[in-house]
């Protein structure tokens, strides 16, 4: 009896210390790919670093959402062959998405997004060297994300440049232009007698969907934004990472059942309705840091608007805007042999 | 390589550790009681997802065996019987790049078997997990130093269900095998963010019996007669 006892105490100490290991792999090389978390108030958030670490140049990848995926773009082809090959590309699962993971945390924050984003950018410096060029690349809700951590004390100075790609960075703005913006250039289709009857439909809706602060106001004005792109045949597509990529797990490090149940905490939670408030706006000016916006012509979840603001209050001695002719809001799927190249453009003249 | 056969060894251990675990466990159990286990069902199964392994293990006890004999208006009769077990259950899957997850469960097994021992089987589950992560995880701390953190991962409800098939074996060379199964497994892990994370799964299982001893269970049949013809 004495001697079962202790085989089973030794099992479970076995047990204990077999799954407790925890080393550091760090790779410095031009095809490199690294995986591993970030701890932050309760979240625990993968990052994957593939690329070019040996460039010492790391662009960090806020995805959109809330609730999306950064991880879920590592196999695009487009990446590996434009971004990869030059530097290092971060890609990190913001809490409450992807396969981030997490116990009964405090309510979700912009805010907070804004200081995970800071963790993330210090770890990778303790990983990869202090002196690496850090670039943040936000898109949509990232849009968000970035001037959260940008915008807070002297993070500017931890990061080379910001690229913002269709962003968010103030809700009511965003609301108010999507609703314009179908309002206007569906009219212009009605007039030119192209999907006439869809059209009118989104016109009635975005006139009676006047921005209110409801997050079902604007649910419904990112609904049409959405589903207007299929109507503009200007709108290029390539080839890309596909659904069924994402479900059967074909890429790496990539959970789509995580994915999703992450998604549902953000779906239930006060987040979408308290970024009604959520804006950027008043602290553009504090930006010095070398700008570059890019958007689709044809966005209507994020309309060009939010980018010339940003253009217009940024303090940025170095600033671009690049307006993605053939382009809707995903526009690096669209134009991808454009969008890439303006990155790596950007990125080599602010070392 | 050399990764995944690491891996490989890891899951190959574990099997082994919760097997002695349990075997142990049991072992204690009886001579404690010191009388033979009777009617003890020990429960083994394989789950795989996508990207997704683990194994499960467990000991159960059937509780009441309900025998319902359907009589036809034309003379044909149907014998349903219907199984209630408990099992206590240990096991962990592993998801490579999201974590390795070790959960203990209770579990409530209602399974319904035709004459021919097809049954199908529905159990609800309910326990505490803890996962483990694989990856380096990173803490900062108050002051920008950059720390490893050690033993990271989350405490969650574990709970779920399962819809299964599976058929009694009864063989008479091998009187211990009870049977196998084959289920659809959807375990829920709870808080994940303030809210619910799902893992579905499908299972591959066999249970064995522990002792031939007379089962211990409650029996209770029922008679009922059908006043409609049955169907082909």
């Amino acid at each position: 009896m004495e001697e079962a006892k202790k085989l089973n105490w030794t099992i479970l100490v076995f047990i204990f210390f077999f799954f407790g290991c925890n080393k550091e792999n760090i790779s410095i090389g031009i095809d490199v790919q690294d995986y591993f978390y970030v701890s932050n108030k309760g979240a625990k958030m993968p990052v994957l670093v593939e690329g070019n670490t040996a460039s010492g140049i790391i662009l960090v990848w806020v995805h959109g959402g809330p609730g999306g995926t950064s991880i879920g773009f590592e196999n695009d082809a487009y990446i590996s062959k434009y971004l990869e090959t030059e530097f290092a590309v971060a890609y990190w699962d913001q809490r409450a998405a992807g396969g981030s993971q997490g116990s009964f945390t405090a309510k979700l924050q912009i805010s907070q997004y804004g200081d995970d984003l800071k963790k993330v950018i210090q770890v990778l410096k303790h990983r990869y060297g202090s002196d690496s060029k850090v670039f943040v690349l936000s898109h949509s809700f990232g849009g968000l994300v970035a001037p959260a951590f940008l915008t807070e004390g002297d993070n500017q100075q931890m990061v080379n440049g910001w690229i913002n790609v269709a962003g968010a960075h103030n809700y009511i703005l965003n609301d108010t232009l999507t609703r314009k913006y179908l309002i206007q250039f569906g009219n212009e289709q009605i007039k030119l007698g192209k999907h006439v009857s869809e059209w009118q439909a989104v016109v009635n809706e975005a006139e009676a969907n006047k921005p209110d602060y409801r997050l079902e106001t604007s649910t419904n004005l990112n609904k049409r934004a959405r589903e207007v792109e299929a109507y503009i045949e200007d709108i290029k597509t390539v080839d890309g990472l596909q659904l069924r990529d994402l479900i059967l797990g074909t890429t790496t490090a990539f959970s789509f059942m995580w994915t999703a149940s992450n998604a549902g905490s953000t779906f239930v939670s006060d987040f979408p309705k308290d970024l009604m408030y959520a804006e950027y706006s008043s602290k553009l000016r504090s930006l010095k840091l070398p700008l570059l916006c890019i958007t689709g012509k044809y966005d209507f979840t994020c309309p060009r608007g939010l980018a010339d603001e940003v253009m217009l209050k940024a303090n940025s001695t170095k600033k671009r805007l690049v307006i993605l002719p053939h382009s809707g809001h995903i526009c690096m799927t669209n134009e991808p042999e454009i969008f890439y190249p303006e990155i790596v453009k950007f990125v080599k003249e602010n070392l | 390589m050399p990764k995944f056969v690491g891996m490989m060894l890891r899951v190959y251990l574990c099997i082994l550790a919760l097997i002695l675990f349990v075997l142990s466990s049991q072992n204690i159990l009886a001579q404690a009681l010191d009388k033979p286990l009777a009617s003890i069902i020990f429960r083994n199964s394989l789950l795989f997802g996508i990207n997704t392994y683990g194994f499960q293990t467990g000991l159960g006890k059937q509780v009441v065996q309900l025998q319902k004999k359907k009589i036809y208006r034309n003379g044909n009769e149907k014998l349903i019987t219907k199984h209630r077990s408990i099992f206590f259950s240990a096991g962990f899957y592993n998801q490579a790049y999201l974590h390795l997850n070790i959960f203990s469960t209770m579990e409530f097994s209602m399974v319904r078997v035709n004459r021919k021992g097809w049954y199908r089987e529905f159990m609800p589950a309910i326990g505490l997990s803890r996962t483990f992560f694989h990856e380096t995880v990173y803490k900062v701390t108050d002051n920008g130093a950059v720390e490893l953190k050690r033993f990271a991962g989350d405490w969650r409800l574990a709970g779920g269900f399962s819809f299964g098939f599976g058929k009694n074996l009864a063989l008479k060379k091998a009187p211990d095998l009870h049977d196998v199964y084959l289920k659809l497994n959807t375990q829920m892990f709870y808080p994940n963010f303030r809210f619910i994370a799902f893992k579905p799964s499908l299972v591959f299982g066999l249970n064995v019996n522990l002792s031939r001893h007379k089962h211990s269970y409650r029996v209770i049949s029922k008679t009922v007669y059908q006043w409609k013809k049955q169907k082909n």
